[in-house]
């Protein structure tokens, strides 16, 4: 059951992100659009240029030279940051997108290497960013002292630079409204918890971001260790929470889930905070057996990212307007929603 | 760039003062900066993200006369106070208590133990493996471990000899 190995039932991904400066130029918070350029070409030279067989999969993007859409897309896929669109100097995302891999160049640091992976898989993530890590870090000086570790320019992040996530799907202690209470008892042990996108961000269709806060201190490996205790505890509960709702309210949540998928199947508008909501529905639904259909080539998770705005838009190559948006996301889940087996 | 007052140690810190009316620029290392009073020690932080928010009326009101700036990248400390974020790498020397009083409040901590680069890392790596050792040989004499303590002390006296 590679599925429960992976813990995917209720862990969407993992996230990794690194952050570094380095020594010899003033943080982005102060750097001249000269210096951020400058940078950016070195940090690329090192990436893309080294001897390395991972280089030759690297893409740059300068994010001056990409539209307001692309860049959009681009953030809906987690590749970039919010930040980094607000960006006033030279900056840009070096990816290789088969390995979720992305390094951010003049975010609020000079580089933040981001490793995302399916499922539950915290030291993949880790080594591959670690490797990217590794690779700038024989050729540049770093800044770093002894006291505090990687110098950034925000105290929250000094020491290792590392922000451990995993985001989570936890529809049953939502629906049974035990989330708030386990989400303030974790901030007792560290763990911070966000929407979807990050900071200051909504949580839809049930999903959220859960993270250290420690960075300081604190090993790599113990950040990591402390993070799979408090998430290994969390899957707990919501795979104890499902079993009840099936148990004791079968029929309702039976109902609950046939409608969402009747809905997603037939809708002819929809907007995506509904869709988000109603393909939750249906994940859960898949992952208890309540729902039974051809699985090969759905990946809700994907799908909740392709029918964004800017995503959608990609996809139809032009701008839409909220009503043609609605109309597209809806052709869009009919299209790729397979159909049930147990209908 | 020396420090313009002991002229041995490098400067860390810029004041600006007036002196006789006039605005003088000096340049001064972390102990001249706190024997002249001009170390941002004096002004700690009463509540560092009610100061991100807030600057107390009492301190908006007070004519700044000495103001610490980072030479490297020109952060103020007043700027520092106000966005929470620091210019570059020297800012943490500049601003060393400052941060050091943050670092505490947000980790609990303000001691690295992580990674060290490969770099810059070897003399850092030694000098940790030291206080490793220090810290077992500690152990050692308190436990009356006394063949394990000569042991250590002699890879203590080893790692010594190479810095």
């Amino acid at each position: 059951m590679s599925n429960i190995n992976k813990n995917d039932d209720v862990i969407i991904t993992t996230r990794i992100r690194l952050a570094r400066n380095i020594q010899k130029y003033p943080f982005p918070n102060r750097m001249s659009d000269i210096s951020a350029e400058q940078m950016m070409d070195e940090i690329k030279e090192v990436i893309m240029g080294a001897s390395s067989p991972i280089s030759e999969h690297f893409e740059f993007y300068n994010l001056r030279e990409l539209t307001m859409n692309e860049k959009l897309a681009l953030l809906e896929e987690r590749l970039i940051s919010p930040e980094l669109l607000k960006k006033q100097i030279p900056c840009g995302v070096i990816l290789y997108r088969d390995l979720g891999l992305s390094v951010m160049i003049n975010e609020e640091d000079h580089v933040r290497i981001q490793c995302i992976t399916d499922g539950m898989n915290m030291p993949g993530a880790y080594e591959l960013a670690n490797r990217i890590d590794d690779l700038i870090e024989e050729k540049i000086n770093y800044a770093y002292n002894e006291k505090y570790g990687y110098l950034t320019a925000c105290p929250t992040n000094v020491g290792t630079g590392l922000r451990a996530s995993y985001m989570l799907h936890v529809p049953a202690l939502e629906a049974y409204g035990q989330l708030s209470i386990i989400l303030q008892a974790i901030g007792k042990f560290g763990i911070t918890v966000r929407g979807m996108y990050g900071e200051g961000t909504e949580a839809y269709g049930s999903i959220f971001q859960i993270s250290n806060q420690i960075t300081l201190g604190e090993t790599e490996m113990n950040i990591i260790h402390n993070l799979n205790n408090i998430t290994s505890q969390i899957i707990e509960q919501e795979r104890r929470v499902r079993q009840k709702l099936i148990k004791e309210d079968q029929l309702e949540f039976e109902d609950k889930i046939f409608r969402s998928y009747g809905v997603l199947s037939h809708a002819r508008k929809i907007t995506a905070k509904e869709a988000m909501s109603l393909l939750s529905d249906v994940k859960v639904g898949l992952e208890l057996g309540v729902l039974k259909m051809d699985k090969s080539g759905l990946d809700i998770y994907n799908l909740m990212t392709r029918i964004q705005p800017a995503n959608l838009q990609k996809l139809a190559g032009r701008e839409l307007n909220s009503n043609e948006r609605d109309i597209k996301r809806a052709i869009l889940i009919r299209e790729k929603l397979p159909l049930l087996t147990n209908g | 760039m020396k420090c313009d007052r002991c002229k041995v140690n490098p400067a860390t810190i810029q004041v600006k003062t007036i002196q006789d009316g006039n605005k003088v620029d000096m340049y001064l290392c972390q102990q001249c900066a706190a024997e002249t009073g001009h170390s941002t020690m004096n002004n700690p932080f009463e509540d560092f993200f009610k100061s991100l928010l807030d600057l107390s009326k009492e301190n908006q009101k007070s004519k700044v006369k000495a103001e610490v700036i980072c030479p490297m990248c020109n952060m103020t400390y007043k700027d520092f106070r106000k966005i929470g974020k620091v210019g570059c790498a020297n800012c943490y020397r500049v601003f060393d208590d400052e941060i050091n009083y943050v670092l505490k409040r947000i980790h609990g901590s303000t001691g690295h133990v992580g990674k060290i680069p490969e770099i810059a890392g070897e003399t850092i790596k030694r000098k940790r493996e030291i206080n490793r050792l220090k810290e077992a040989l500690k152990k050692a004499i308190e436990t009356e471990a006394y063949e394990d303590a000569v042991e250590l002390r002699d890879q203590i006296k080893a790692l010594e000899k190479e810095e």
